[in-house]
């Protein structure tokens, strides 16, 4: 219980650093281009989308964990983790289900909301319309975060992990000298994965925060 | 918040501030606001939609459709642009649609004449 309390402060407060770390000036050099460079302890780092080559071997990787964890057998698939729950009560199709139900109201008052803001209708009116809107979007929020926690150890959810990290170690270079004077070049930041996975925290942090805004979330999914 | 969410969140106030738009509209047909032309990335995309978004919302302002009020929250940006996307047509409007003509005669009442005449 202490250690599951002390992975989640841990995990909030990797969190909390990576938001701080993230100004506008940061996001607007993404929006810009799809390759990010930024500086830690002096060295030069490049993380860019991914190109064929390294998608296929993103994608080869990613089947090559899965099958390992489904032979491993320490995660359920995901299927199977829903049912698990379902005999604690847990209803995680009944989440969507609600979800889904939120959504519909949400729309709802979208357009009365719309419509009253084209009536220009006075601050009361439109206020209740906002705070009622607002309750669903924390309601969702809070099914989300909750349907997250549930699924975390889903073989589905490792397999994404994994792929998010691999395809990090992958897009990441640094840059070093060349062979001629005042000459540089771009390398692969890590030689192997496993480089990559016993790195600086902050590094990785900095690398994965940009490799996650360059990746398309289909790059990832299994 | 997740870390994603916020870097999305302020792609979306860039795409409203007066500097993008300006970008936005002028270079609209060539897409110059980002440095790579293909590959876009999510937050590319997402930011192109904001842009749109954020363009449209100012031109509603601009014919006085909408007041300054809707720009103080991303709820109101968000229902307004829902209930406009969303909304039945205007009745009055459809109405006053030209109708397709029933016949091939046109408004004069004369038959439409050939476009190609054969040489005689």
């Amino acid at each position: 219980m202490e250690n599951k309390d002390l992975n989640k402060e841990k995990t909030e407060k990797i969190k909390e650093d990576m938001n701080k770390a993230i100004d506008e000036t940061n996001v607007e050099e993404l929006i810009r281009a799809n390759v990010a460079e930024f500086e830690h302890k002096d060295i030069k780092y490049r993380v860019s989308r991914p190109n064929g080559v390294q998608r296929k071997e993103l994608y080869k990787e990613r089947g090559k964990k899965h099958i390992e964890l489904l032979n491993e057998g320490s995660f359920k698939p995901q299927e199977v983790l829903i049912n698990l729950y379902l005999k604690q009560n847990i209803d995680i199709d009944g989440m969507d289900r609600k979800m889904l139900a939120l959504n519909k109201q949400k729309q709802d008052l979208n357009m009365k909301l719309g419509q009253a803001l084209k009536d220009k209708a006075s601050d009361k009116e439109l206020q209740l319309f906002k705070d009622e809107i607002q309750k669903i979007r924390e309601l969702q929020q809070e099914l989300s975060i909750k349907k997250t926690n549930y699924l975390e150890f889903s073989l589905e959810n490792q397999v994404n992990m994994f792929t998010y990290s691999y395809c990090s170690y992958l897009v990441t270079e640094k840059e070093v000298k060349g062979e001629k004077e005042g000459e540089t070049k771009w390398v692969k930041a890590f030689d192997k994965f496993e480089d990559f996975q016993n790195g600086d925290e902050e590094l990785l942090n900095m690398i994965t925060f940009r490799a996650s805004i360059l990746m398309m979330p289909q790059e990832l999914m299994v | 918040m997740l870390t994603k969410d916020k870097a999305f969140s302020i792609a979306r106030k860039l795409a409203k501030s007066e500097y993008y738009q300006t970008v936005y509209t002028q270079e609209k047909m060539r897409l110059k606001i980002f440095v790579n032309n293909m590959d876009l990335t999510d937050l590319q995309i997402y930011f192109l939609d904001y842009l749109n978004l954020y363009h449209g919302l100012y031109i509603d302002l601009a014919l006085k459709e909408i007041d300054e009020k809707i720009f103080e929250c991303e709820i109101y940006e968000d229902a307004y642009v829902y209930w406009k996307n969303h909304k039945k047509p205007d009745k009055e409007k459809v109405n006053k649609r030209p109708q397709r003509p029933e016949t091939t005669q046109n408004p004069t009442g004369n038959k439409f004449s050939w476009l190609f005449k054969r040489n005689k």
